[in-house]
């Protein structure tokens, strides 16, 4: 109270038109809700420019003297040493099998989903769907390997059943296949929920109209649902396949250090050989195929109809 | 078979309840060869269910739908020979105006040189030929209407089903395509159920109005019937504007009753029977009360004072209070050249036979 006398006593006099000029009362509050994406682009930008300078850089093992200039020789190593080319195509082979596995499991959940009647399974289904996907990666990863692994549930159930004899082992892991599928569970929940709002958003009254003209729930679906929901499973498609190709935890846990993925690929350049310069040329590899590839996307799903 | 065969719809005590809310209560009814039949009713009455029933996106839970002479209760849309034009007209927005006129045609596997041309009369019909091309987005509101209406005829199907297929136009569009769907429909000689709140429509398109209301129908007829003689207070005060009063029996002769109005004063009413000391309500249609200015004598005639004057544009809106009991009057513009203001007494007077007895 005594405090906000003066104040009020101080502000009084004020004397003359002092109010702010129209508008700038908004002006800079536009600017202040700017600052954070500013912040965002300033050092995202510093990051990718740094990263693409490193790309360009002679490379010298430490303690050897880097030559001066500037040099393409990490991109032809990296796409001309099969070593790299190989994980480029493993990188590539395995996002689009996870994706096309997700695509085709996802879809009829996500279907399910949105066009249940029961709340109930409405629910379980996102449970089940979120729930992992809420879980630390690390931990699920190695809660698969329990399942999938040399010792794992499969392959003792299938000793158990007698499938396989005790000496037999069904590799599961430590292979391109561990990897695949656990690719396609880690892009599952992004590629479900990605098609649920795009079948959320489709008009139903589109597929009476289709059976009021004679087509049953199959050619409904194909000649009328699936096409318009082909923006959804594009736009999904692009996320797994870059979420997957991206990917780094579930190569080395799942493939135990025999499949290199190119995030995998990228850390032992950096990390272990210590040829920095390489690291950064591969990973502007991988940015530049995945600005691609959202292009693409972006191509694909532009407004062919209205709404 | 004869007269039998000519009935194409036949609803027999059908009931369809939403987890315990009855929104179709056992529903009875025929539309023959031909006939354009509205379902009219306010929101929630049951109308739009009943159309889905006939469409086969719903089943009932009770009582017979027929198509044709078949039963058809459990029989998918896709099986039903129905063609339907949806309040959104729910067009194909992947395809183009031709390939969704000829999606019925193409399922149904119309050989493609006959389905163009039939795609090409059927867009002619709806005044639309040359678009064959375009997209649905590409098109205007009515448009698009037109495009529904020529999907939905073009696989000639036994009953077209149309769902408030006016309600997204605007009011002078709307007028226009009462007209001319009204036109299409009795060329193609289609049988036809429109579903529909706006009695104008239902007035205006129909051979034959169901009233609903709540689930069930209130009443069945032509347009004039069911606006002249109305069968209960709803549908008198659904179909039109109504002045409804509850009037006590005094005195009955060989053709006519005498009643007072519990406002004061008697009133003659024609056609009716009833006891003495009876109550018994009856209807006066504003366009039936003519006014006079000061007081007058006769039969069904008041005096009153104007509380409140409208100019409606074709027809002066009045009303009336008449010993505290408010009377709607309309008055046509052309011929009321001294128009009444607020304030002046005035008489109303109407004729015995413009009374109509309600039910309930």
């Amino acid at each position: 109270m005594t405090i906000a006398v003066p104040d009020a006593a101080a502000r009084a006099p004020t004397i003359g038109p002092e109010k702010p000029p129209p508008g700038a009362g908004k002006a800079s509050s536009g600017i202040a809700l700017l600052a954070p994406s500013a912040l965002l682009i300033v050092f995202f930008f510093a990051a990718l420019v740094w990263l693409f300078q490193h790309s360009v850089e002679p490379y010298a093992p430490t303690g050897q003297a880097v030559e001066p200039g500037l040099t393409l020789t990490h991109y032809a190593k990296a796409l001309s040493d099969s070593l790299y080319v190989q994980s480029l195509w493993v990188t590539f082979k395995l996002s689009f099998i996870a994706t096309v596995f997700a695509l085709l499991l996802g879809y009829p959940l996500a279907y399910q989903m949105v066009r249940t009647n029961s709340a109930r399974v409405r629910t379980f289904l996102i449970l089940t769907i979120a729930i992992p996907f809420l879980t630390n990666l690390i931990v699920r990863l190695y809660a698969l390997t329990l399942v999938l692994g040399n010792t794992g549930l499969i392959n003792k159930f299938a000793i158990w059943s007698g499938l396989m004899t005790e000496n037999e082992i069904l590799p599961l892991v430590r292979n391109d296949l561990g990897v695949g599928i656990g690719l396609t569970y880690f892009v599952l929940p992004f590629v479900v929920f990605t098609l649920a709002t795009a079948l959320r958003r489709l008009d139903t009254t589109l597929e009476e109209a289709a059976m009021s003209l004679g087509a049953n729930k199959v050619v409904t679906f194909f000649k009328v649902t699936l096409p318009l929901s082909m923006p959804g499973v594009i736009g999904a498609a692009t996320l797994s396949f870059i979420l997957s190709a991206s990917a780094f935890a579930t190569p080395l846990i799942l493939g135990e250090g025999s499949v290199a993925m190119i995030a995998n690929t990228i850390y032992d350049q950096v990390l272990f050989v210590e040829n920095i310069p390489f690291g950064a040329a591969l990973a502007v590899i991988a940015l530049v195929i995945t600005i691609l590839l959202l292009y693409l996307q972006a191509r694909l799903t532009r407004k062919r109809y209205g709404a | 078979m004869g007269a039998q065969s000519d009935i194409v719809l036949q609803l027999t005590d059908v009931t369809r309840t939403f987890g315990g809310v009855v929104a179709v209560n056992n529903v009875s009814f025929e539309v023959a060869r031909g006939e354009f039949v509205t379902l009219l009713g306010p929101s929630g009455c049951g109308k739009t269910s009943t159309l889905r029933l006939i469409a086969g996106f719903l089943a009932p839970n009770a009582g017979e739908i027929r198509l044709q002479g078949d039963l058809v209760n459990n029989v998918p849309p896709y099986e039903r020979d129905i063609g339907m034009v949806f309040q959104s007209y729910a067009l194909f927005p992947h395809m183009t105006v031709a390939q969704n006129v000829g999606f019925g045609l193409q399922m149904r596997r119309v050989a493609k040189a006959a389905a163009a041309e039939r795609i090409a009369n059927a867009l002619g019909l709806v005044q639309l030929g040359g678009y064959e091309r375009r997209f649905p987005h590409e098109l205007s509101g009515g448009q698009q209407q037109r495009v529904a209406i020529a999907r939905a005829l073009v696989v000639e199907p036994a009953i077209l089903l149309m769902d408030e297929p006016m309600s997204n136009l605007d009011a002078l569009l709307r007028a226009e395509m009462q007209l001319e769907l009204k036109r299409i429909i009795e060329r193609v000689g289609v049988t036809t159920i429109n579903v529909t709140h706006n009695q104008e429509e239902a007035l205006a398109m129909s051979d034959r109005i169901i009233v609903m209301s709540t689930g069930h129908i209130e009443q069945v007829g032509t347009p004039l019937d069911v606006y002249a003689k109305p069968a209960s207070t709803f549908v008198a005060s659904f179909l039109g504007r109504s002045n409804i009063l509850v009037c006590e029996v005094e005195r009955r002769d060989d053709s006519s009753v005498c009643a007072r109005l519990p406002s004061g004063g008697t009133v003659v009413i024609a056609g009716v029977d009833a006891a003495v000391g009876e109550h018994i309500t009856f209807q006066v249609r504003p366009e039936s009360i003519t006014l006079k200015a000061g007081a007058d004598a006769g039969e069904n005639t008041f005096a009153g004072v104007v509380r409140q004057v409208a100019f409606m544009g074709s027809w002066y809106e009045y009303l009336i209070d008449v010993s505290g009991t408010n009377f709607l009057v309309h008055v046509p513009a052309a011929a009321s050249r001294n128009t009444f203001d607020d304030g002046n007494a005035v008489s109303v007077a109407w004729s015995a036979d413009d009374m109509v007895r309600l039910e309930g």
